[in-house]
């Protein structure tokens, strides 16, 4: 793993993950990959800052939405890291959500009444429906960086337990 | 780590354990996010995250608002010039707009931001940016000659009332603009209100009516040109007179997708409609006035682009978005028609669908669960045959 | 006899901020301080002797016709009430019309006479009537003491602010005099309370 770190990203950090990047859980270079787990994946670790940069008009960032140039203009590959891009704030913007989400639930009241622990409205949305897996891509795409798959995963906890 | 970068982090240090400057913590983070992107990394769920965020999308509406903003720097101008009769340059005009406009922005962002940040350091979380659209939204629907004092004191009720108590930014329930004007209306009804406080410094001789305030006397004929209208070179509200600008900053906001294109067209559709079928009764002269003319009229558009597309405030589905701005629309031209060039239409239909806007989505939601509940009963019959 | 419990309604079991009886009425009487004053000390009266007379005949009324005795006693008090206003103070009685006849219908009066005389002695009874009215009151005073001051420059009728405000540019806020700020003014009286008596707070 140290020999891995070293030649791939030079001096800065890495993260290395057992699983896939959506998903998956966080390791050392010197640990052993999960139990369920097949893949590793090695990505840089963010954190650096740039000057105003939220006026950039982004040709090398990626974004799902349409705020950046890098949308209108196709790409082979964009450079990604762990940064999280942004401070945690109240999810305000549902229709996200609904470009990335596959199923017929309404995924923002979905997570709201989780957060809400709303038993009643929680089985009648489709909780029975979901795993935390399927909200990792609303969690990618979230301007408001909210922590979807640990509401889902909180959630279902509570069903669990209920029953 | 560059310099910037390690400044910022001793200082972060500084604020955070010191005794007297953490009560300013609040303050300084705002200004830290300001000037440099978070170096926060993710801890939990996907390791990768896009890089959008609600500032960068804060940051679009505010580059649509754009080219209202500097037309109606010009507008100002232009309109007191010709008050007097006298030429003026492009730039003699927007430099007095700019200054007679300059004292009012900075007045509400100071006053608004003031309690933001104070909740903020209370609640000990980041200071949010809604903040920064409403304090541009606020002057560009107040009338050039309006006391600063007036304007301060409607930002702090709009902020306190309409939000704070709430929850802060996102869990408001009418839109913070808005409230700040009908507080204006309703308590200083003398400054918002009338024919004289249109145009800035008027010179005594000239009459400086709105189009709405000739539709008030009765007078349509005097209506100015669909041009005039359509351009915005009429007295008004700052923002509110150039369709045309207001419409490059829609352009803007649906190819960004940031506002949404079925709340402005359906509210647009109900206009038209509205004023369609007054004229088909057509017994004042107020209603006979061509359905079209009421976009340009008043703040309808403005209302419409960068009011009634709050996503807080609007309903999260799609037909609930529909039946929102069709409603809105709808009693906009209502409220103008029958209450004669009532100024307030606009403002006074948003806040109204605001408050019906949790049920709106209520039904929508209830439509959502007995769709599943269809479902699963269908799904039973299906596995147990009879 | 402990005085203290009496003290009570008048800050952490405050009729209006904590058991939220009686907003109605607190919501128009206050445009002005004078009437405001005038209608806490009317509902004070009203519900001290109310409780006093019901607690007198707690043990004599049938439970089947209880609502329509206490109706009785409570109409011929407000009665006996507005007459004495129409009499002495008849600017005032004017002003505030149909409000003194409406206070049978404050929840405060009822509320007490079910709760507190119907099962305690009389002096007590007389006591704890009397000091909700007067924490309705005072809720009543700080209200109209703000929208009187903000709405018409006034306090108790007397010119408050000066003239050169009026003529550097300060107008009355309009909105005060409307019903919907005093419900505004109340709330903050109860963040206020809330914020400094943590037990009020609730779940």
């Amino acid at each position: 793993m140290k020999a891995v770190d070293k030649s791939v990203f030079g001096t800065d950090g890495t993260r290395f993950i057992s699983g896939n990047i959506l998903n998956g859980h966080k390791i050392d270079n010197e640990c052993f990959i999960g139990y369920y787990d097949q893949q590793i994946t090695v990505i840089r670790e963010g954190g650096r800052r740039r000057v105003l940069g939220w006026m950039y008009p982004g040709l090398k960032l990626w974004s799902n939405s349409n705020t950046f140039l890098s949308k209108f203009i196709t790409r082979k590959s964009y450079d990604v890291d762990t940064t999280l891009h942004g401070g945690r704030r109240v999810m305000m913007f549902s229709d996200a959500y609904d470009k990335v989400f596959p199923m017929d639930i309404m995924p923002m009241e979905l997570l709201k009444a989780c957060v809400t622990k709303d038993i009643d409205k929680m089985e009648a949305l489709g909780i029975y429906e979901v795993t935390e897996e399927d909200f990792a891509l609303c969690e990618v795409v979230c301007p408001s960086k909210t922590e979807c798959q640990q509401i889902i995963h909180d959630g279902l906890t509570i069903i669990r337990e209920q029953a | 780590m560059s310099r910037i970068e390690k400044i910022s982090g001793k200082l972060t240090r500084k604020f955070k354990n010191n005794k007297v400057l953490s009560h300013f913590y609040a303050l300084f983070d705002a200004i830290d996010k300001f000037l440099l992107t978070p170096d926060s990394t993710t801890l939990r769920g996907s390791h990768i995250r896009d890089s959008v965020d609600v500032k960068r999308l804060m940051t679009t509406v505010m580059i649509a608002l754009t080219p209202s903003l500097l037309f109606g720097f010009w507008n100002t101008g232009h309109q007191h010039f010709l008050s007097y009769g006298t030429q003026a340059t492009f730039w003699k005009c927007f430099g007095f707009g700019f200054l007679k406009w300059l004292p009012v922005v900075l007045v509400t962002y100071i006053s608004g931001l003031t309690v933001e940040v104070f909740f903020a350091q209370i609640r000990k979380e980041e200071v949010a940016e809604g903040f920064f659209v409403t304090g541009m939204l606020i002057p560009m629907i107040l009338p050039p000659e309006i006391p600063l004092w007036t304007v301060a004191a409607a930002t702090i009720f709009a902020t306190l009332f309409a939000k704070e108590v709430f929850g802060g930014t996102g869990y408001n329930f009418l839109n913070p603009a808005l409230v700040a004007r009908a507080f204006i209306f309703f308590a200083f009804p003398s400054v918002i209100s009338g024919d004289s406080i249109w145009i800035a410094d008027k010179a005594d001789a000239f009459t400086g009516a709105t189009p709405l305030a000739n539709v008030a006397l009765g007078d349509i004929s005097s209506l100015p040109s669909v041009k005039d209208m359509f351009l915005g070179t009429i007295p008004g509200c700052l923002g509110e007179t150039s369709t045309l600008a207001i419409l490059i900053g829609a352009a803007l906001l649906i190819v960004t997708d940031v506002a949404s294109w079925r709340i402005i067209l359906s509210v647009v559709i109900g206009g038209l409609a509205a004023g369609f079928t007054f004229n088909l009764i057509g017994t004042s002269p107020a209603m006979s006035i061509p359905p079209y003319y009421h976009l340009f009229m008043g703040g309808f558009m403005f209302g419409a682009v960068f009011m009634a597309t709050d996503p807080v405030t609007s309903p999260h589905t799609n037909i609930g978005k529909i039946i929102y701005g069709l409603l809105i629309g709808i009693l906009t031209v209502v409220i103008r028609v029958c209450n004669k060039g009532y100024a307030e239409g606009m403002m006074l239909s948003i806040l109204l669908m605001n408050v019906f806007t949790p049920l709106i989505d209520y039904l929508s939601i209830q439509y959502n669960i007995n769709k599943r509940a269809g479902r699963q009963n269908s799904a039973k019959s299906n596995n147990n045959p009879r | 006899m402990q005085l203290k419990k009496y003290l009570g309604p008048l800050n952490k079991e405050n009729p209006i901020l904590v058991q939220v009886l009686g907003v109605c009425s607190a919501l128009a009487v206050t445009a002005q301080m004078k009437p405001a004053v005038v209608m806490g000390i009317s509902v004070a009266v009203v519900c001290g002797f109310s409780n006093l007379i019901l607690s007198l005949l707690r043990n004599t009324i049938p439970p089947r016709i209880r609502i329509i005795v206490q109706l009785v006693i409570v109409a011929a008090l407000v009665i006996i009430v507005d007459q004495f206003l129409q009499a002495y103070f008849y600017d005032i009685s004017k002003m505030l019309s149909v409000f003194v006849s409406l206070i049978i219908t404050n929840c405060i009066v009822m509320g007490r006479i079910e709760a507190f005389a119907l099962s305690h002695k009389p002096i007590p009874s007389f006591i704890d009537g009397l000091a909700n009215g007067i924490g309705y009151g005072l809720v009543l005073l700080i209200v109209s003491f703000f929208r009187e001051l903000l709405g018409a420059g006034t306090l108790w009728n007397c010119q408050v602010i000066p003239e050169s405000f009026y003529s550097n540019g300060y107008l009355n806020n309009g909105l005060m005099v409307l019903p919907p700020m005093a419900l505004i003014i109340i709330g903050v009286i109860i963040w206020i309370q809330r914020s400094a008596h943590k037990e009020l707070q609730e779940e």
